[in-house]
């Protein structure tokens, strides 16, 4: 039987654990790039928690880059874990510089001032 | 054992259960075929010729005929059996009506009648036959 890893003591979101839990397995190798997860339900079995949680975490980990939907032919890995955490950086770096009124072109230009 | 290894391992289960179900039915359902009247008898015409015996005297009334039999010699048909097709039960007689614009039938129905034990009248040209029309209740 699987260890359960989830707290639902922990103030974390139950569906940010469970992404954790999935990107963690994909980080150690358990679905490759291309390969297809198995199905939300049986997921949301092993994990004991409702298919609904499994899904958003599913969908945080889709905006991440980390997997595909492809309608009729399941979720696909297409990413790395790493590709998503830096996915993730970028996104943050952008809400940043939108509150501290930089526009797009002037970010590109930090971006590119900085490589 | 990690959580995409043990989920996949759950849905192979779930799929195995789920064959499992889809076999034992298709087994059931070939089980009710063959027991059914008429099922695992062989060739259709050898089928239709023990069904005639069974029912000579009777008319088709109890089993009826090949559906597909009695639409080809334009009968109207009636109830559907498990298998087989009535003729119509509106019918004057319950045997088989002859539409009587329709005496003549191709070869193959012909055939198909002499199997069924149905009395087939004078041949015609290229295998067709004619029919003798029964006498219906209110002509005899």
């Amino acid at each position: 039987m699987f260890p359960v890893k989830l707290d639902h003591e922990d103030p974390t979101h139950l569906h940010e654990q469970v992404a954790a839990e999935i990107r963690r397995a994909i980080a150690e190798g358990e679905a490759k790039p291309g390969e297809r997860l198995p199905p939300a339900m049986d997921m949301a079995a092993v994990l004991g928690v409702n298919r609904n949680t499994v899904l958003r975490a599913l969908r945080v980990l889709r905006d991440e880059g980390l997997l595909e939907f492809r309608r009729g032919r399941g979720i696909t890995v297409v990413g790395s874990p790493d590709q998503g955490a830096v996915l993730a950086k970028v996104k943050e770096l952008v809400r940043f510089a939108r509150a501290h009124g930089y526009r797009r072109d002037e970010l590109v230009k930090l971006i590119e001032s900085e490589s | 054992m990690g959580l995409i290894r043990e989920a996949r391992r759950r849905q192979r289960r779930r799929r195995a259960a789920i064959g499992v179900v889809v076999l034992a039915s298709a087994i059931a359902a070939l089980l009710f075929a063959l027991a059914a009247p008429g099922g695992g008898t062989g060739s259709r015409s050898s089928t239709t010729s023990r069904i005639a015996q069974e029912d000579s005297g009777r008319g088709f009334a109890k089993y009826g005929l090949p559906c597909w039999a009695l639409r080809a010699a334009s009968l109207s048909v009636g109830p559907r059996t498990s298998r087989w097709c009535k003729p119509d039960s509106r019918s004057a007689v319950q045997v088989v009506v002859y539409p009587p614009d329709m005496q003549v039938f191709p070869a193959a129905t012909c055939k198909l009648l002499r199997a069924s034990g149905i009395p087939v009248g004078s041949e015609t040209g290229k295998g067709s036959c004619r029919l003798p029309l029964p006498a219906l209740p209110n002509q005899a």
